[in-house]
């Protein structure tokens, strides 16, 4: 390749990447520059959200202390939060997010390598489209409803998370927990230069999860989903033989 | 470079930052390998152009619709001294606004009690009085994705679609070894006619053994069950 040809490309590709997010935002009119908080002072606590500050700490990989942190996301949630379409942090691309989640472990008996959770959810934003009213990235909900499922991963050690959301696409990543937090990375998906990272914390006798799930585009943080989560109630299914669920409970979860 | 040159160029840059997000499957497949390279992204990414991927996609789709209905379900439980009937119903729907499918699978009635130590291990199919299966697109390996949930455990699948078939990984190394069992959906058919057969294999281990399971089927597995899904007419077919 001739020099000066070399040398374009690496403008452009500078120049592409120096480019604001509002371009990844598939036509979405982002803003610019960053203005001031806009959440209402009751939700203050979502501030919180913005940075989920990871501890250096040593990996969890007794499979008994990975079951205990799965344990905690037990029970039945409202949601509170938002998506940022642009993922830039600028408050007015935000949406507000208003959801619920039905959480409970499959098996409840003492093996905490069989934990697995299945969770059933249904969270929703105002939709969102371009100026042609064409969809943009992240601007429809795909959680309404969608199916999480969590289990213990001793070979990672971590734990796997799979979802199916309202699209029919299904996901799948292993994640591994430091401290309260767990960190999982995967594709999104959908075609393309893309992945999706969650971290998902979880303090111990905490009655609030917090939930980022960030979708880098070329490295670039392109969507935001900021949840956090309140536990409503934590009503415990009836158990039969070591720990096995009901029928009558299984068919009732999602709809508490 | 004048004030329009500029604006061009700067339109076209832009166009091309805006490219990944919205228009990124019209990249070619080498670079979603390399980006699956660079980013340490687990899920394998198939090669695949635009127009394979799409048609793989609207077969998918249209496989996960067959799946939609009321059945009755006959199934046949074999394990290494014979096989016993098992009867039950189904009922699968959309799940959502897309392809997907989640099913409700009821046994109603099970064969007598069996004396056979292995059936008497918890997670059999002997014991399984409900289940429910979801079935998804894996868009990553352009794979049907089953996840089920029933009393006591989870599983999830991943498996190609190759005409009215699906046939799922039976490898036991994807259970939990520390389970005293673990059964997995091997394959499901949907034909064109409306009907389904769904096969399951199962696979048990003494407690806390490591190593692999009792074989004492020909497949390999320590039991399997075979079921058959009848088409039933929707509820609402009476009403004028």
């Amino acid at each position: 390749m001739p020099p000066n040809t070399a040398l374009f490309r690496r403008w452009l590709l500078w120049l592409v990447l120096a480019l604001p997010s509002p371009l990844l935002a598939a036509g979405l009119s982002c803003t610019q520059s960053p203005v001031g908080n806009p959440l209402p002072p009751a939700d203050s606590r979502l501030a919180l959200l913005d940075e989920v500050v990871v501890t250096p700490r040593k990996l969890t990989s007794r499979t008994r202390d990975l079951g205990a942190w799965l344990k905690r996301l037990e029970g039945q949630y409202s949601y509170d939060g938002y998506v940022d379409l642009c993922g830039n942090g600028n408050a007015a691309d935000r949406q507000p997010v208003t959801g619920r989640a039905d959480c409970v472990s499959v098996y409840n008996g003492n093996d905490e390598a069989r934990r697995s959770l299945y969770c059933v959810i249904d969270v929703r934003w105002p939709q969102v489209r371009d100026s042609n009213g064409a969809p943009v990235m992240g601007g429809e909900s795909p959680l309404s409803p969608a199916v999480v499922i969590y289990r213990v991963a001793p070979d990672l050690p971590g734990i796997q998370l799979l979802q199916l959301d309202s699209k029919g696409i299904a996901t799948h990543a292993r994640g591994q927990l430091t401290g309260d937090t767990l960190t999982a990375t995967e594709s999104c998906g959908y075609p393309g230069l893309c992945r999706k990272v969650t971290r998902i914390t979880a303090h111990a006798d905490s009655q609030d999860i917090s939930m980022l799930i960030d979708v880098e585009v070329d490295s670039r943080r392109a969507l935001r989903h900021a949840f956090l989560l309140h536990r409503e109630s934590n009503n415990q299914m009836r158990r039969g033989r070591y720990g096995a669920l009901t029928p009558d409970d299984l068919l009732i979860v999602g709809e508490r | 470079m004048n004030s329009t040159t500029a604006l061009t160029v700067c339109l076209a840059l832009a166009t091309m930052g805006a490219g990944p997000a919205v228009h990124a499957q019209a990249r070619g497949p080498a670079n979603r390998a390399m980006l699956s390279k660079d980013l340490q992204v687990e899920t394998p990414i198939l090669a695949l152009d635009e127009a394979t991927r799409s048609q793989k996609m609207a077969e998918m789709e249209a496989w996960l619709g067959r799946l939609v209905g009321r059945f009755s379900i006959s199934a046949k439980y074999s394990y290494y001294s014979g096989h016993y009937p098992i009867y039950g119903n189904a009922t699968c729907s959309r799940f959502g606004s897309g392809p997907g499918v989640r099913c409700i699978l009821e046994r109603t009635s099970s064969a007598p009690v069996m004396r056979s130590p292995v059936l008497q291990m918890e997670g059999t199919w002997a014991h399984a009085v409900l289940l429910f299966a979801y079935f998804g697109i894996n868009a990553d390996r352009l794979e049907i994705q089953s996840m089920v949930v029933d009393l006591e455990q989870v599983t999830a699948q991943s498996g190609m679609l190759t005409g009215d078939t699906v046939t799922f990984s039976d490898n036991w190394k994807a259970c939990l070894k520390s389970w005293a069992h673990c059964w997995m959906v091997t394959e499901v058919s949907a034909s064109a006619a409306g009907d389904l057969v769904m096969k399951v294999a199962l696979d048990a281990w003494f407690q806390g053994s490591k190593g692999p399971p009792m074989i004492l089927m020909k497949s390999g597995h320590t039991a399997e069950l075979e079921v058959h899904l009848r088409r039933e007419p929707p509820l609402d077919a009476s009403v004028p």
